[in-house]
């Protein structure tokens, strides 16, 4: 285990408790396909669970349509699950007080055009969660926010600015301090550098990792780039049409991926090493349509070690010591070969 | 298997050469240099990727080889050529005729690089009948024989749809068809795979490689991602504040960068299996100077640990075999 | 306190923002003229009773139908002429400024803030409100304003505050539309979940993150509709359905005078001048004042 990962010990050194879990979460839309046709119901999230210990960075890796967005706003507690259901420190979340949750949950978004009210100051935007508590009056919530401007990269001077003065890396700085600013545990953060220069995505990362060294925090973290995700977090989980297809600690997953779409999503990832080409994933012309669904498990389509049954039987999450796996390969008893990281 | 690039001297004619291209903008504090003597060539068979962040003027200068600049932007070159024929001299009807023939570019999103209203079919087709006269058949047949190349099973069938039936990944290989159907000696992409998910942005790169390597044309690729850069480009031209900083071949560039932004970048990136998990990534201290007004010197002083009074006055390109780089540096320090 | 990261002072490359806006103001050409006119406007219906050489209601039989000052036999006494009562011109005019002016202001007030309020309500949460809400628009789309304005003047009778309600209740549909689709957009934006996530009451939502940034097109929708109100207005009384006599109402001047529309043209040409001078000053603010409340774009 990399211990630069631990979190300093502090007053709750409680590191490696149990903080969130989720447990067969689905979460359906309607949709209609098309200007007359019937509606449809797309599963957005088909079934994940999820668990999230004190400490943790869990990263969360997938493709359009995988759901993890939707996931995302799930835990944040924005949107109500079909079926299945949260508990954040052993309370399920509808029964817990909409402020109660977000006290202890906090997001971080992806578009930093969009995250924040562009008719508010910087200051009033990140003491919004302040104000929504009313915890504070008005100078007290105002110098907390600048505190935590500061504490962010930017200085007081900044306090007055409208996001529309600030660049992009500027603006998910001012969305971090926003979430930080009543202290929770679990930052939600989705995609939160995609949107971003590669300079500017390296100091947002640094920031991420000081924060959370010094404030003790817990991430989820989203997102499609297998780089950052691998530099970050400390387990991994796999998403693909709106399920969990592996999920184990960052290092085994990088070393040995189990699951053909992991072993796939690696091969894609194209790092500045000149002289080896662009790897071929194998996965072929078909692409995933959640509102169409495959039979069986949902990555037969392209899978280029299907085997007879996997179009008519879904494999199920398994557990193991080597982590947890949605693939019938994986019953197979013969461990498959470590693939090399980068193709 | 990956398709290993072969390091290959530089011997294939040159199909693009630009020579001091600089695209002004007009605003209402000043005019904007975008672009500012920038000079590159690229030759037949051979992939130039123009690699900078937000901002450094990549996409105004394919824009400025297309001749499709926006009315408040003015471009001037020493030498802008394709094939030897001069673009900066040529009629707007001579590039209306170049372009989408002899040069031509695909787009960043194919969620709307693609007309709605029409047909793949019709898009496809239309760029050969309107620049060869090409029958509706015969038009037709090399639509077939392109999208096949492109990998996409059942051409004849896709031809009637529509490209909402098609997925992201579906529709930039159509672009990349229509761009091939008149047979261009250069392909200008600009960030072709950006907005298309990992597995299909490495499914894309690699056709484009493919293709490249069985027609033999010249492929420009612009670019944020230094992994693309890598495993696709043979040169590599890095663009910042305007102005390429360093150029050379994709080995020389990541083994040995010469120039401070160069190698800044390359630090900022986290790459599995090298960079220690959880440990800082590298940073560039400040920003991207403002590029109204007067610029002089190197745009990039205020942020190189390495500045010293020289570096106010402009400093020209040097170049050791085919590696530019454009710094007072004979070398990186260590 | 850790290390603090590098870059702190990242400003955007692009245009630098004016700060104040008095200079944008000033370099918006629609807001000062349009607001120009309508705050001259303004004034002179504020302080028309000190304005004005008469009493608007005077009449004197022995000056009727007085041609203005340019004509030769107008004099200085009624700068403006008179009417066919003797009333002075001038005097109406800027009494009549009042009226147009305070039709349109009330009916956008309250129209606006029902169609806000629907259309808010049907944005934000869709599903069965939104039902409920584009079924009322679509049923107050059938109905003809001018036709419930004659039954229920036929009804109750016409006066000023008449025809301020039957405008006010009628006139909703457009700000309904409108900020139904506005407020969608804005709801899809992060900032709104940012706030949700913090655990802002759906109000605090509604007024605090959305209310303020569709403001631009509410202002759009109250000029458009304000103008309309006060030709709407103007017809009414033209047709006797809406002001009274003696109000007046621009709309009733030229009612009065189209008798003599061959014989004194100015009778008609002056208020009808007045009244397009009105609504042109209001969608040239209106234009204005959208472009100016847009938030500063992206870097």
């Amino acid at each position: 285990m990399n211990t630069t990962n631990q979190p300093h010990g502090g007053a709750a050194d409680d590191t490696g408790s149990l903080l969130m879990q989720a447990d067969h979460l689905t979460r359906d839309f309607s949709v209609r396909a098309g200007l007359f046709q019937p509606k449809k119901t797309l599963h957005a999230v088909n079934g994940v669970s999820l668990t999230l210990s004190r400490g943790d960075v869990l990263g969360i890796v997938g493709e359009s349509g995988c759901g993890k967005s939707t996931l995302a706003r799930l835990l944040l507690g924005l949107l109500p699950p079909s079926s299945g259901r949260i508990t954040l420190g052993g309370i399920d979340l509808r029964e817990l007080d909409r402020k109660a949750v977000a006290r202890r949950v906090q997001p971080v978004f992806q578009d930093p055009y969009s995250s924040l009210n562009p008719r508010r100051g910087i200051a009033t935007i990140v003491a919004l969660p302040l104000e929504v508590h009313g915890l504070g009056d008005g100078a007290e919530r105002r110098r907390q926010a600048i505190a935590m401007l500061d504490r962010v990269g930017l200085p007081a001077r900044y306090a007055d600015h409208t996001p529309g003065q600030l660049s992009g890396g500027q603006r998910q700085r001012v969305a971090i301090a926003r979430a930080l600013v009543m202290h929770p545990e679990i930052v939600i953060c989705d995609e939160p550098t995609s949107a971003l220069d590669v300079s500017v995505q390296a100091q947002i990362l640094n920031l991420l990792m000081d924060l959370r060294r010094e404030l003790g925090l817990t991430y989820i973290f989203i997102s499609h780039n297998l780089a950052v995700v691998e530099h970050i977090a400390t387990r991994v989980a796999v998403m693909y049409l709106g399920q969990v297809v592996e999920e184990t600690d960052t290092a085994s997953l990088f070393r040995s991926p189990r699951h053909p779409y992991t072993q796939a999503l690696l091969k894609s990832v194209l790092t500045p090493e000149p002289g080896l080409g662009v790897p071929d994933t194998g996965l072929g012309l078909a692409f995933p349509d959640p509102l169409n669904p495959p039979s069986g498990c949902p990555f037969h389509p392209r899978c280029p070690q299907r085997l007879a049954h996997c179009d008519s039987v879904a494999p199920v999450l398994t557990h193991s010591q080597q982590g947890a796996v949605a693939c019938h390969l994986a019953t197979i008893a013969v461990e498959p070969e470590p693939v090399a990281a980068a193709g | 298997m990956s398709t290993a690039q072969t390091v290959a001297p530089r011997t294939g004619d040159v199909v693009l050469d630009v020579q001091h291209l600089s695209v002004d903008i007009a605003t209402p504090a000043g005019p904007l240099h975008a672009v500012r003597d920038v000079s590159f060539q690229v030759r037949r068979g051979e992939t130039l990727c123009i690699v900078g962040e937000s901002g450094c003027g990549k996409s105004i200068t394919s824009l400025a080889l297309m001749s499709l600049l926006p009315r408040a932007a003015t471009r001037r070159a020493g030498r802008l050529t394709l094939m030897g024929e001069d673009l900066a001299a040529a009629s707007a009807r001579r590039v209306n005729a170049l372009r989408g023939d002899r040069m031509a570019m695909i787009f960043q999103e194919p969620m709307t690089a693609l007309n709605p209203a029409y047909t793949i079919g019709d898009q496809l087709m239309e760029t050969l009948k309107h620049h060869r006269g090409a029958t509706p058949a015969q038009a037709s047949e090399r639509a077939i024989e392109l999208l096949g190349k492109v990998g996409i099973a059942s051409a004849g069938e896709r031809l009637s749809q529509y490209p909402h039936q098609l997925s992201g990944g579906l529709r930039q290989r159509v672009m990349i068809a229509m761009a091939l159907m008149c047979e261009p000696e250069l392909l200008i992409a600009d960030e072709p795979s950006t907005a298309l998910d990992v597995t299909i942005q490495a499914q894309i790169l690699r056709l484009l490689a493919d293709l490249q390597k069985e027609l033999g044309i010249a492929m420009m690729l612009i670019t944020h991602d230094l992994g693309v850069v890598a495993r696709i480009a043979h040169r590599v031209a890095v663009m910042y504040a305007g102005e390429v900083v360093e150029e050379g071949t994709a080995e020389q560039l990541f083994a040995s960068p010469r120039h401070p932004y160069t190698r800044g970048l390359l630090s900022c990136i986290p790459v599995p299996g090298r960079t220690a998990p959880g440990g800082r990534l590298g940073t560039i201290a400040g920003t991207v100077p403002s590029l109204i007004g007067e610029v002089r010197g190197c745009s990039f002083r205020e942020r190189c640990p390495h500045a010293q009074p020289q570096c106010e006055r402009t400093i020209p390109m040097r170049e050791v075999a085919q590696h530019g780089w454009r710094c007072i540096l004979d070398e990186l320090p260590a | 306190m850790g290390p603090l990261p590098q870059a702190a002072s990242e400003l955007p490359v692009l245009l630098p923002a004016a700060r104040g806006w008095w200079p944008r103001i000033w370099r918006n050409k629609a807001v000062t003229v349009g607001g120009g006119l309508l705050l001259l406007m303004v004034l002179i219906a504020l302080l028309a009773p000190w304005l004005s050489p008469h009493d608007p209601y005077a009449q004197d039989l022995t000056q009727r139908t007085v041609p203005p000052v340019w004509y030769e036999a107008g004099s200085w006494l009624h700068p403006m002429g008179t009417d066919p009562l003797g009333r002075d011109y001038l005097s109406r005019l800027f009494y009549g400024a009042r009226i147009s002016l305070l039709i349109g202001l009330s009916v956008a007030l309250i129209s606006g803030l029902i169609g806000t309020t629907m259309g808010m309500l049907a944005g934000y949460f869709g599903g069965k409100a939104d039902l409920i809400v584009s079924f009322l628009v679509t049923v107050r789309l059938s109905m003809p304003v001018i036709l419930v304005a004659l039954a229920t003047v036929a009804l109750i009778g016409g006066s000023l505050w008449v025809v301020i309600m039957v405008l006010g209740l009628l006139k909703w549909d457009r700000f309904a539309v409108v900020m139904r689709s506005a407020t969608q957009q804005v709801r899809s934006l992060d900032y709104v979940a940012a706030a949700q996530a913090a655990g802002a009451s759906t109000k605090r939502v509604l007024l605090g993150e959305v209310l303020p940034n569709v403001l631009p097109h509410l202002i759009v929708v109250a000029t458009l509709e304000a103008a309309s109100a006060i030709l709407l207005e103007a017809a009414l009384s033209f047709l006797g359905l809406g002001v009274q006599p003696p109000l007046p109402s621009w709309g009733l001047m030229i009612s009065e005078a189209k008798v003599y529309m061959f014989f004194s043209f100015w009778l008609i040409a002056i208020p009808g001048s007045a009244l397009a001078l009105l609504i042109f000053a209001i969608n040239l603010t209106g234009d204005g004042l959208r472009d100016l409340l847009a938030p500063e774009g992206r870097a």
